[in-house]
């Protein structure tokens, strides 16, 4: 095993520039998950990392290797595609193989290899089997039996998950998480999904446009975002965000011209400064407490246990989500009163970058 | 779906596969059954005058075949075109095909129409061409060969080099059109088989063997077939460029069809000839079935 080290990655094609400049250090047996909207460049980052693209400018250190211009074959890593990739005309076992035997291991050595990973992924059945007879869970499994096999230092996933349906994407999440914790192999995940980012990950990078938005734990970014973008990528519902004035006083006026108390950390904020207020939906209380602010449920969306309440007080503006334990009471077209907590409120300026986390 | 919806379906898709199905009929199935009958008699050039002086002779036209040292030759001729002709020009496809697929070849559409562009053009004007090219004194392949030092050689005019010279010749000729058709199948293979591969430590031939030829296989027993056909069928070429010369070594069974046919207007005889191409052709055909079944190309 091995760390991973991205030292200023840049990758154009043709005139677009696709990575601008992208550093990363992932620790020895560190799982970091590489989160951001499509064509952010999340993939070409994978690739780059695995040398199936070249950088423009830039290192890919692995361990205490410089593998930048390495073959992917030379560089210790094993990659689990979004489509799986399996080689059709061959079995389970001769796909799981197929890298053995073209590096001409012995045949005692290609079959343990191959049972051992069978057997961790719970596979030893299928091995006579060719992809097309396999679901699309067995498939995911087999790719990454495939990886395995080859023991590389870095696991690579591009969107490994996305494929599969609902139910089964969450089985796979947990089965992810176990191999991770039974391996301790250092990965490098890329998805477009929060929830397998937010679940999997010891560390995400946010990346938008090209660029890192944000390094952290799970925790961190959704506590701490850096700014709006990150603040409102994790996370379901996203964060609200409520565009208002500081009055100098320690409150904002929000565009309807209702104020709201501010954390403390607003205090040096001048009158008329513009901010952004964000606050989690789980976070906002309903019910008449002091400073509770009258809106009208324009719908609900009751999701059994939960139920998110989209509030609003005039057509056309964002409505502002927020989620509770549905008991049932609220319905469209209901007042209700709402607060938001100051000590759960996040602030970010005018360029949408965070002032600090309230209460901090 | 219900029986009554079903069987409007079927319906329905015997009424579109009809018009298909008629033509394959007139134009395929009742002219090998009209050959098959030919055969059987002395139909020629009295009897294309009056139909009662057909006759029915058995399998006599068959017989003198067997005897008739031309047919035999024109087969040899044949079958050295399909040997030889066949993976010349499959593999002449495939590599344009992945040349012209790949990623870092610039001016990609213009190379497509470039090596599309023999097979569309008439054949008559290509083989005049083609003549100057393969002239003894004054050619281009013989100007290049000296640079190697290799004395001229008598493209047209040898029996030896008539018959590699007709086959550079059709595999000029037709191999845009199967590059045409490698080219629609390699696009559909993804992209990410290659690249695991690579991962793998593959190196351009192992990927070449293990993962494209296996994800294009049908499309490789389809292009085989065709050509296999193709080249049992070979008539023009050698009509335009040697006659079948220089002595009768490019003479095909088709070539010798056509002579049996229309030059000496042993029509029984001719169509006794087509029928054994049509056998010839079939046996081939399912040989390479059977050959892609058991490799799992299909």
């Amino acid at each position: 095993m091995a760390g991973l080290s991205i030292e200023g990655a840049r990758k154009g094609f043709g005139g677009t520039e696709i990575l601008k400049g992208v550093s990363i250090k992932v620790a020895d047996g560190e799982f970091t998950v590489i989160v951001g909207p499509s064509g952010c460049g999340k993939s070409t980052l994978l690739r780059v990392v695995a040398g199936l693209e070249e950088l423009t400018s830039g290192r890919i250190v692995i361990g205490d290797r410089d593998v930048t211009g390495l073959a992917p074959s030379q560089r210790g890593i094993a990659m689990v595609f979004q489509s799986y990739a399996l080689y059709p005309h061959l079995t389970v076992y001769e796909n799981m193989a197929f890298g053995l035997r073209i590096a001409k291991a012995g045949k005692a050595a290609v079959d343990g290899a191959v049972r051992r990973a069978a057997a961790i992924l719970g596979i030893e059945t299928l091995l006579d089997r060719k992809p097309a007879a396999l679901s699309g869970g067995q498939r995911q499994r087999v790719a990454i039996g495939r990886a395995i096999v080859r023991q590389p230092q870095i696991f690579l996933f591009d969107e490994p998950l996305s494929n599969l349906d609902a139910d089964l994407r969450v089985r796979m999440r947990y089965e992810f998480a176990e191999l991770h914790r039974q391996l301790g192999t250092t990965t490098l995940y890329v998805t477009h999904d929060q929830v397998e980012a937010m679940t999997l990950a010891d560390r995400i990078v946010v990346l938008r446009d090209g660029r890192i938005e944000q390094v952290g734990s799970p925790r961190e970014l959704y506590d701490r975002p850096a700014n709006i973008f990150v603040a409102q990528f994790l996370g379901t519902p996203r964060m609200n965000i409520l565009a208002a004035t500081a009055d100098g006083a320690g409150k904002a006026i929000l565009a309807d011209g209702q104020s709201i108390a501010l954390p403390a950390l607003s205090a040096t904020l001048a009158a008329g400064t513009p901010l952004s207020i964000g606050i989690r939906p789980e976070d906002i209380v309903i019910g008449e407490t002091s400073g509770a602010l009258p809106f009208a449920v324009r719908f609900v969306e009751r999701l059994g246990g939960l139920a998110t309440l989209h509030l609003g007080g005039r057509e056309g503006d964002e409505p502002i989500a927020c989620q509770l334990r549905d008991d049932g009471s609220l319905d469209e077209g209901d007042i209700v009163a709402a607060s938001f907590p100051a000590v759960r409120l996040h602030l970010f300026d005018a360029d949408g970058q965070a002032l600090g986390k309230a209460g901090e | 779906m219900n029986a009554a919806s079903r069987t409007s379906e079927a319906r329905a898709g015997r009424a579109m596969a009809a018009p298909a199905l008629a033509a394959i009929l007139l134009f395929f199935v009742l002219p090998a059954i009209a050959s098959l009958f030919l055969g059987f008699t002395d139909f020629d050039i009295y009897a294309l005058a009056d139909i009662g002086n057909l006759r029915f002779v058995g399998l006599a036209n068959y017989e003198r075949l067997i005897e008739n040292p031309l047919f035999w030759k024109a087969m040899t001729n044949t079958l050295l075109f399909v040997a030889v002709g066949t993976p010349f020009i499959v593999a002449m496809s495939l590599f344009a095909a992945m040349l012209v697929n790949s990623r870092w070849l610039k001016w990609r559409p213009v190379w497509r129409v470039a090596l599309f562009a023999p097979y569309v053009t008439t054949l008559v004007a290509t083989a005049v061409v083609w003549r100057y090219l393969l002239h003894t004194r004054y050619g281009l392949l013989n100007y290049m060969l000296s640079f190697f030092g290799i004395p001229p050689v008598d493209w047209l005019g040898s029996p030896t080099a008539s018959l590699p010279a007709i086959l550079l010749f059709v595999g000029w000729k037709t191999f845009g059109y199967n590059m045409i058709i490698f080219l629609a199948a390699l696009q559909t293979v993804p992209r990410e088989l290659d690249e695991a591969a690579r991962i793998d430590g593959a190196n351009r031939f192992t990927r070449l063997r293990h993962v494209t030829l296996p994800a294009i296989g049908p499309t490789l027993l389809l292009v085989s077939v065709l050509t296999v056909a193709g080249m049992f069928q070979l008539f023009a070429e050698p009509y335009v460029m040697t006659q079948g010369g220089p002595a009768q070594s490019t003479v095909t069974i088709l070539y010798f069809m056509y002579e049996e046919g229309f030059k000496w207007w042993n029509l029984g005889s001719g169509a006794a000839v087509a029928f054994l191409l049509f056998l010839c052709i079939l046996a081939v055909t399912l040989v390479q079935l059977r050959l892609a079944k058991r490799s799992g190309a299909l």
